[in-house]
């Protein structure tokens, strides 16, 4: 029996002049109804190149994909363009980044969801129009029959990412993928966002996966998290397994970058030295070598050899030469007291 | 919105009155100090070989003795309110926008602009019809296959179109088609399209055709650039990730913001355009406003040439008054306040 | 206690709306409406709030960059409130910016070097090695390699190039620097590099800030002193420590809690905060009060919209006054990045109005399995 959503192997490459572009290289992953994903990464880390390759986005164009997405029971990326452009919007939905860009400034909202649910259910304009309202109603937008004949501009950033959820889940998908859903949002508006978003997950029994660069958004939401470097995944497990015991050092960069407000002062951040690798250029072997502290004592490994992403403890998978032993010696002895301290 | 209606129309009035203040000046007010005569302008009117008496009463009765300014007062209350015209045997009224007599032909100006506008008219909304279509439709294509055998040749020939002389272009296919090979009407055909539409449309096709590739050459370019734009918008990647077929991407999301820089530069073209298609007209020897104002200035009419001026300044500032108020309802953004 | 380097009393900003017929001026949008604050010198002055608080045209106006509407400006003892452009000049060596956005904050055709090497030509100045010698040895003092004088911007990532822009600022050893969301759009780990940067930076060069930022954990972590701004008005200004510990002001506990906590079973958020519900959105026509009274709880005084001071700071008065106006919307606030996170830490007082955190000290956490 496979997960409702089983992804395995997937690859997504980009060929340009420059080179070839290794966006998500060998990605495995599984969700299933009502659980929640968190993908974190840096830019450039393939993240988002991932969400747009399972909504088949990439179809068409440039992007050469390999590997297997299940959803449901369904192989997509062997299937037809249009095949699964029938799934999108219905089946599988997405919640993007900045609702001010990425709805269209010259309709109103009413059209924009009257749009998407008439795509996928032959109704007539008046009922997809109800619907619509409904679905405003449902987000938490006041008034929602005078504002579906608003225009986004004419919504505030909250109420516009409202909007857009509204859009996403407009045909009831079972997927539902949110890239960076509050990052464009004020703090307290970000708040009521996150709220909603649990609250409509439990309502529609969706699997969600929420992809940011905000630990604590994932934090929040997330029942796993999939940390992702390079194109690659390099740490995966169950939210409190990576929050708690992380075993990869980029996993422990991220954690020393982040000031935290529920914990004391710390005197100093612990930044990950370098920055994120250009994908045309990935360094050789572990592409998180030239940045990580601990690359020594792989014995030049690190430098010619891509580490296995392997199972440390039932559902943690890490990749990373060093031993499983001495990473959690340092997570429990030099790292974990370092992020504590005040 | 109804006050910024109200705004831009006095603003409009108020540069039409500054081009008539200013090209009343060049013609009148400039060879007056360039010391030309009131008779100088007199002569104009009554032809050659007329007595300085006949010459002299004739600047009388036109006021040219008056001062410049009292002269241009007299010229605007005739383009507002009409004016009479003592000819001596009697009296000639000339109604509202009057224009004055032209020097050459001794008729109103204002019914003559009228008849010729009609001309251009019928050629400038016929050949907008086919670089619209026309422009548009490469450019999206060109956009769609960046790259392709398609769009390079498509903006090849558009970059060919925007460089090539109107009179280039004109008399070559005058040759070829309506000389040659008698497929379409030939040079100064002209049949109104209440009389005829059919043969309207058909003595029209070759000027239509011509004009029309200049212009869809810029619009082709123009709308590859802005399609290519808003195809990598956010709001593409929705619309996509709702599920929209593509051809629904392209037309309604894509082509609909595309199509907003267009319009306004269509709207001033063809404003321009109005004003006369000088090359075309005489190219094809249409007697369009164009050809009118050649005319006009070649023979020192100065009436004809004054009426001609401010009708294409009507119009540019017409068209720019439609455009901004247009770019209003196409985009709902633009808020008119 | 040291000196006041800067100081702002009663600054304003309003910008005028224009309608009708004839344009008259109908009404205008108070984007900084009467705040007072003092910066003293060697310390971190943080400025937060959300979008629209009018914390960016606060940093424009005390750089001069616009021209108050009413108020006045000190620095260092010299008021330079409407102090013409020409004679502002030499202030402005004391006096420095740093931007949002790396990537159009530099002049995509000057080289490195001709970036930081500006304001010495600008300035007049000339060192004693010569400018190439005091440009590199900024270049070293910033992180970056001296020897990529003669590279241009685009061949940098975004945290260099925000290094850059700290460079080009830190050239003519500058007092003050006000530095605008300065590292909101970058990545994490890049992120914790330049705060770690600027920290270091002010205690070799002895540098007084001014930091903007929509990010409470990154001002908590960087100032000594917070500012909270909330429609044009400054509505608690407080050490850094009490204020993230027992904010006295209904919306500094409304930001506050409203951020997610970044440990998956501690202390929940609370849900969204009624103040943050109710809070009225600066580009909706009906705006009603600010926060709605159930939230002011306790300051039942407050509702007529002016200053009631009350609990007093510890150098600077709190205000619990709360404005009627909206503030505009800040054209760039969609690009901002929001990047972290953080929360009710331990010690957060059971007395603040609907929080319903628990203190959880650190040290209590659950213990890591395994």
């Amino acid at each position: 029996m496979t997960a409702f959503l089983d992804v395995k192997d997937l690859r997504i490459h980009f060929p340009t002049d420059d080179g070839l572009v290794r966006s998500v290289d060998g990605l495995t992953f599984s969700l299933e109804r009502g659980k929640t994903l968190g993908i974190v990464g840096e830019s450039g880390s393939g993240k988002s190149v991932t969400s747009l390759g399972i909504l088949g986005l990439h179809k068409g164009g440039r992007a050469r994909m390999s590997g297997e997405i299940w959803l449901d029971g369904e192989e997509l990326i062997g299937a037809s363009a249009d095949h699964v452009r029938r799934l999108r919007g219905k089946k599988m939905a997405m919640i993007f980044q900045d609702p001010l860009s990425a709805m269209h400034p010259y309709y109103t909202v009413g059209d924009q969801i009257i749009e998407a649910y008439r795509i996928h259910h032959d109704v007539t304009k008046k009922v997809a129009r109800k619907h619509a309202i409904d679905m405003l109603g449902r987000v938490g937008i006041p008034e929602p029959t005078s504002r579906v004949d608003d225009y986004p501009h004419q919504f505030s950033g909250g109420m516009r990412q409202r909007a857009m959820i509204a859009m996403a889940l407009s045909c009831d998908p079972e997927l539902l993928i949110a890239d960076e859903p509050t990052t464009a949002l004020d703090v307290t508006v970000q708040a009521q966002i996150l709220d909603l978003m649990r609250d409509l997950q439990r309502e529609f029994n969706s699997a969600l996966i929420v992809i940011t660069h905000d630990l604590g958004v994932v934090a929040e939401l997330s029942d796993d998290i999939l940390v992702m470097y390079g194109g690659k995944c390099v740490e995966y497990g169950a939210a409190e397994t990576v929050f708690y015991d992380p075993e990869h050092p980029y996993t422990w960069g991220l954690l020393g970058s982040m000031p935290r407000l529920d914990r004391e002062r710390t005197e100093r951040l612990l930044p990950i030295k370098g920055s994120p690798p250009s994908l045309i250029n990935v360094p050789p072997g572990c592409a998180f070598h030239p940045r990580c502290p601990y690359a020594e004592r792989t014995e030049g490994r690190a430098e010619t050899e891509v580490p296995e992403l392997l199972k440390t403890s039932p559902g943690h998978l890490v990749r990373c030469h060093m031993a499983p032993e001495e990473r959690r010696r340092l997570w429990e002895s030099e790292i974990k007291p370092m992020l504590e301290t005040t | 919105m109804v006050t910024y209606i109200i705004r831009r129309v006095i603003g409009a009035l108020a540069m039409l009155l500054i081009v008539s203040i200013v090209t009343f000046a060049i013609f009148f007010l400039v060879p007056r100090l360039a010391g030309a005569t009131p008779e100088a302008f007199a002569a104009r009117y009554v032809g050659r070989g007329a007595s300085m008496d006949t010459i002299r009463l004739v600047a009388e009765r036109l006021g040219f003795y008056d001062p410049v300014a009292v002269q241009y007062g007299r010229f605007l209350k005739g383009i507002v309110a009409g004016t009479e015209y003592d000819t001596g045997a009697g009296v000639d009224h000339c109604p509202a926008p009057c224009f004055g007599y032209s020097f050459i032909t001794q008729q109103p100006v204002w019914p003559n602009l009228m008849d010729r506008s009609r001309v251009t008219l019928s050629l400038g909304i016929g050949a907008a019809v086919l670089w619209l279509v026309g422009g548009v439709a490469t450019g999206v294509l060109s956009a769609l296959r960046r790259g392709s055998f398609f769009d390079r040749s498509a903006m090849g020939i558009a970059l060919a179109g925007v460089s090539l002389p109107i009179f280039f272009t004109g008399m070559i296919s005058l040759s070829i088609f309506s000389y040659g090979l008698g497929w379409t009407a030939p040079g100064g055909a002209w049949v109104d399209v209440t009389i005829d539409p059919l043969q309207w449309a058909y003595n029209l096709l070759l000027p239509w055709i011509t004009l029309a590739l200049l212009f869809a050459a810029t619009y082709a370019r123009l709308t590859r650039a802005g399609m290519l734009e808003t195809m990598g918008e956010d709001y593409i990647r929705t619309a996509r990730a709702k599920g929209l077929v593509e051809r629904g991407v392209v037309v309604k999301h894509g082509l609909r913001a595309a199509l907003t820089p267009i319009v306004t530069v269509f709207g001033l073209d063809f404003g321009l355009l109005m004003g006369g298609a000088v090359l075309t007209e005489s190219t094809f020897s249409l007697n369009g406003l164009g050809k009118y104002a050649v005319d006009a200035i070649k023979n020192n009419d100065l009436p004809a040439v004054m009426g001609v001026t401010l009708l294409a300044a009507l119009f540019v500032v017409v068209a720019n008054l439609v455009v901004d108020l247009l770019y209003a309802v196409v985009d709902p953004r633009v808020r008119l306040a | 206690m040291s000196e006041t380097l800067l100081s702002v009393q009663d600054l304003r900003m309003h910008f005028p709306i224009h309608k009708g017929l004839l344009r008259r001026q109908v009404g205008a949008v108070k984007a900084v409406d009467g705040i007072d604050f003092e910066v003293l010198k060697g310390e971190t002055l943080g400025l937060v709030g959300e979008s629209g608080c009018g914390k960016s045209t606060t940093g424009r106006l005390v750089t001069r960059l616009l021209e108050p509407t009413g108020g006045k400006i000190v620095f260092e003892g010299q008021d330079i409130t409407h102090m013409p452009q020409g004679r502002l000049r030499p202030l402005r060596r004391d006096m420095q910016m740093i931007f949002q956005d790396p990537y159009s904050s530099l002049n995509p055709r000057h080289t490195v070097g001709a970036i930081v090497g500006a304001p010495f030509r600008i300035q007049g100045i000339k060192t004693e090695q010569g400018t190439k010698k005091a440009v590199q040895d900024i270049l070293e003092l910033v992180g970056l390699n001296p020897e990529h004088y003669n590279r241009y911007p685009h061949e940098f990532s975004g945290g260099q190039r925000q290094r850059i822009g700290i460079a080009r600022t830190l050239a003519l050893k500058p007092k003050l620097i006000i530095a605008d969301e300065p590292v909101s759009a970058l990545d994490v780990s890049i992120q914790a590099q330049v705060v770690n940067l600027l920290e270091d930076l002010q205690n070799e060069l002895d540098l007084t800030y001014v930091v903007i930022a929509h990010d409470l954990s990154v001002v908590r972590h960087i100032s000594d002193r917070v500012a909270v701004m909330y429609l044009g008005k400054i509505v608690e200004i407080a050490d850094r420590k009490s204020l993230y510990t027992s904010p006295m002001h209904p919306y500094t506990n409304a930001l506050l809690s409203a951020v997610p906590v970044p440990d998956p079973k501690g202390p929940r958020r609370t849900r969204a905060h009624p103040a943050a519900r109710r809070r009225p959105e600066p580009d909706q026509p009906a705006a009603g009060l600010p926060l709605p009274h159930q939230v002011l709880e306790g300051a039942g005084d407050l509702q007529d919209g002016r200053t009631a001071p009350r609990a007093a700071g510890q150098r600077a008065p709190r205000r619990l006054s709360l404005p009627r106006e909206r503030a505009h919307r800040h054209p760039r606030a969609r690009d901002h990045h929001r990047l972290t996170v953080g929360a009710p830490w331990p010690g957060w007082p059971r007395s603040v109005p609907h929080s319903r955190l628990e203190p959880t000290p650190a040290t209590e956490r659950p213990p890591p399995r395994g």
